[in-house]
């Protein structure tokens, strides 16, 4: 019964249930059976528990159900009374009994529907303004919540879009949004970001255009340079595979920039050496380069069409950060060199020649008159002829002297090579320095290990006019009667050639200035010594370009010590 | 009769020379420029030759060539007297077949008359 009642109206049901009480007890009134008196309490009592129900307490209020309760309760002592009296057969006061049951059963009917009509108005109102109320309050709320979400999605939404503007590159868009909410000044700082990244960049397209420029000038520039270089230029990349050629050396090769690009270089200018061998690939300056090593090869080329021209190339590795991106080489054509060259050794041959024959003649017919072969002369005669000739060996010597300083000064002077038995050194050097020796009275004694070293390895003509202008100074700055040094030894890798005089030496203040061209010492003014004054500047610069120095010691009035360190590569 | 060729263009030297062989008893006959030495060579018996390089018309290294080419002149020793001093020049002499070179500023004519009695004594 009670789950049945779960979700009814309590006050309907208890209505019900005394209108069925009240049916009961008339048909008990008029049969008086058992049947109907028990059924009559077990109705009674279903309605006591349905009074006490919790559910319909909440029903009605508490003072309604304080009464409907009280008056149930006479209903039910009522009705005992009546069951006695009607059992004691007294009917006047079963009979009033039977009555007030009937009336107070209405009256608790009464008060149950009229609390069920309370409640029930109540509770239908309350249920009506509590709906009213849940709805226009979920209402009010949905409401809300749209037009918060309009007032924040529809900025959002602005944002959005604004941003999606801005990331397409459109940077004039400005959001328009005037609210003066957060999303208002989110709005503005937006379009504040958006000027600035727009100016920023209007000024940075300035600056990369600007820069373009700059950049495109420069390599302008470059091309410029590269261009207009006058030697060829040739750049490569790692392999060896050719990134530049410029028109110089297009002109020089032949070969068209276009024709060689991406190519081997080595496919496409061969080489050979001056002797006409070809050039090992390892040995080409590129190649080099590509390895690392700046360097430098005089070299025969090979043009496209096959003619051959003389050339230098210089060689460097092009680096990135210490790695070797690839090489440039740089080819200098020396035909127009080698022909300056060559001309300038035969005019040199030619003048030297040109000076030289005038006073040859002059030389033997001094030495013709001086050996009485076409006639006796006197002592005096003898003696003017002797100055006259001593004039014309200085003039002689100068020429010879002048010239060798133009040849070594236009390095033109190679140096030559070859195996020098030291005895033939010596006696050259001795048969062109003894006869003023002799004049002068001058002594030269010779020292050499001869067991140590027999032969030397170098250029017989420096060597020997090194060792003729130190023993010839000796000679002549030694006063009669002395002695001179003149000695050779080997010391470790290097030979040295002593010359040692015990003459008038050289001031120290002076010492510094002796290998300079024309320098005479103060002292020997008055010496008489002879020679052209460019000895030691000859004899120094031989002896660099040999690859050895001239060291000395001297003291004034005490004589000096001139050595040749010569290094033997053996 | 031993006949000595001076072939020379610079009359100082031929002067020199011709004044120094003549007083040790040798003729001397003198050419000055190339053409004028072999003319010389046809017409007389020349025993030896003292040859220039550079001289006109025909110059000595052609002189020389023609005379160490001619079966008859080839015997006739050869010294080259020249200002020439070049490696190359002395070697070219050489190679055609000098018999010597002398570098005329470089040595006294003491030395040439020297190297003349040398190769006459040779010869017998």
């Amino acid at each position: 019964m009670e789950r049945l009642i779960s979700e009814a109206n309590y006050s309907l049901i208890v209505a019900k249930q005394i209108n069925g009480l009240r049916t009961l007890t008339n048909e008990y009134l008029l049969y008086r059976s058992e049947r109907a008196r028990d059924q009559w309490w077990a109705t009674y009592d279903g309605i006591g528990r349905l009074l006490l129900l919790s559910e319909y307490k909440d029903e009605v209020s508490k003072s309604t159900l304080n009464k409907i309760s009280e008056t149930y309760q006479f209903v039910g002592s009522n009705f005992l009374k009546f069951i006695h009296a009607d059992t004691y057969r007294e009917p006047q006061l079963s009979g009033l009994l039977a009555l007030e049951t009937q009336e107070l059963i209405s009256k608790t009917l009464s008060l149950v529907n009229h609390a069920n009509v309370q409640t029930d108005y109540f509770y239908r109102i309350g249920r009506y303004v509590i709906t009213m109320f849940l709805a226009s309050l979920l209402i009010y709320l949905i409401l809300n919540i749209i037009l918060m979400l309009r007032a924040v999605l529809h900025p959002i939404k602005k944002i959005i879009t604004g941003v999606d503007m801005i990331t397409k590159g459109k940077l004039d868009y400005r959001i328009q949004l005037k609210t003066k909410n957060e999303f208002g000044r989110l709005a503005d700082a937006f379009n504040h970001m958006s000027m600035s990244l727009q100016e920023s960049y209007a000024g940075l397209e300035k600056k990369i255009a600007e820069r373009t420029q700059e950049l495109r000038q420069s390599q302008a520039k470059d091309e410029a340079i590269i261009s207009s270089f006058t030697d060829g230029l040739l750049a490569v990349n790692k392999n060896g595979s050719v990134m530049i050629a410029n028109k110089a050396f297009e002109k020089l090769i032949g070969w068209e920039e276009h024709e060689l690009q991406d190519k081997y270089f080595f496919e496409y200018i061969p080489l050979v050496s001056e002797l006409g061998e070809n050039v090992f690939e390892r040995d080409y300056p590129l190649i080099k380069a590509l390895k690392g090593a700046t360097n430098t090869l005089t070299v025969v080329c090979k043009r496209k069409d096959g003619t051959l021209f003389p050339a230098m190339i210089s060689a460097a590795p092009v680096l990135m950060k210490k790695e070797i991106i690839g090489a440039i080489a740089v080819f200098r054509d020396l035909t127009k060199e080698r022909e300056i060259e060559r001309l300038r050794t035969s005019f040199l041959s030619l003048a030297s020649h040109q000076l030289r024959t005038p006073l040859s003649g002059t030389k033997w017919l001094i030495e013709t008159l001086q050996r009485k072969t076409i006639g006796s002369i006197n002592e005096k005669q003898a003696k003017y002829l002797d100055q006259i000739y001593s004039m014309n060996e200085r003039m002689i010597r100068l020429v010879f002297d002048l010239l060798n300083v133009l040849k070594i000064e236009a390095g033109v002077s190679m140096l030559k090579m070859e195996n020098i038995p030291i005895h033939k050194l010596f006696s050259d050097v001795m048969a062109m320095v003894l006869p003023e020796a002799k004049r002068r009275n001058v002594e030269i004694r010779v020292e050499t290990q001869s067991k140590e070293f027999i032969s030397i390895e170098s250029d017989f003509l420096m060597l020997r006019t090194i060792l003729e202008t130190l023993l010839s100074n000796a000679v002549n700055y030694s006063s009669e009667g002395q002695e001179v040094l003149f000695s050779a030894e080997k010391q470790g890798t290097s030979i040295l050639f002593s010359v040692r005089d015990h003459g008038i030496g050289i001031p120290i203040s002076e010492q510094s200035n002796i290998f300079q061209k024309f320098y005479r010492a103060s002292n020997a003014a008055s010496f008489k010594p002879g020679g052209t004054g460019l000895g030691l500047y000859i004899a120094g610069m031989l002896a660099e370009k040999m690859g050895g120095k001239i060291s000395f010691e001297s003291k004034e009035n005490e004589g000096s010590l001139f050595t040749l360190h010569l290094s033997v590569k053996k | 009769m031993k006949r000595i060729l001076i072939a020379e263009d610079e009359e100082s030297l031929v002067t020199a020379l011709k004044d120094n062989l003549e007083s040790e008893g040798y003729t001397v006959d003198v050419a000055f420029n190339g053409e004028e030495a072999i003319e010389i060579l046809r017409k007389n018996r020349t025993s030896m030759l003292l040859l220039d390089l550079l001289m006109p018309k025909k110059d000595g290294f052609s002189v020389l060539e023609d005379v160490k080419n001619d079966p008859e002149w080839k015997l006739i020793p050869v010294i080259v007297l020249s200002n020439l001093g070049g490696d190359n020049d002395i070697k070219r002499a050489l190679e055609l077949g000098a018999d010597d070179y002398f570098v005329k500023s470089q040595h006294p004519v003491e030395e040439v008359i020297e190297k003349v009695r040398t190769f006459m004594q040779g010869k017998q």
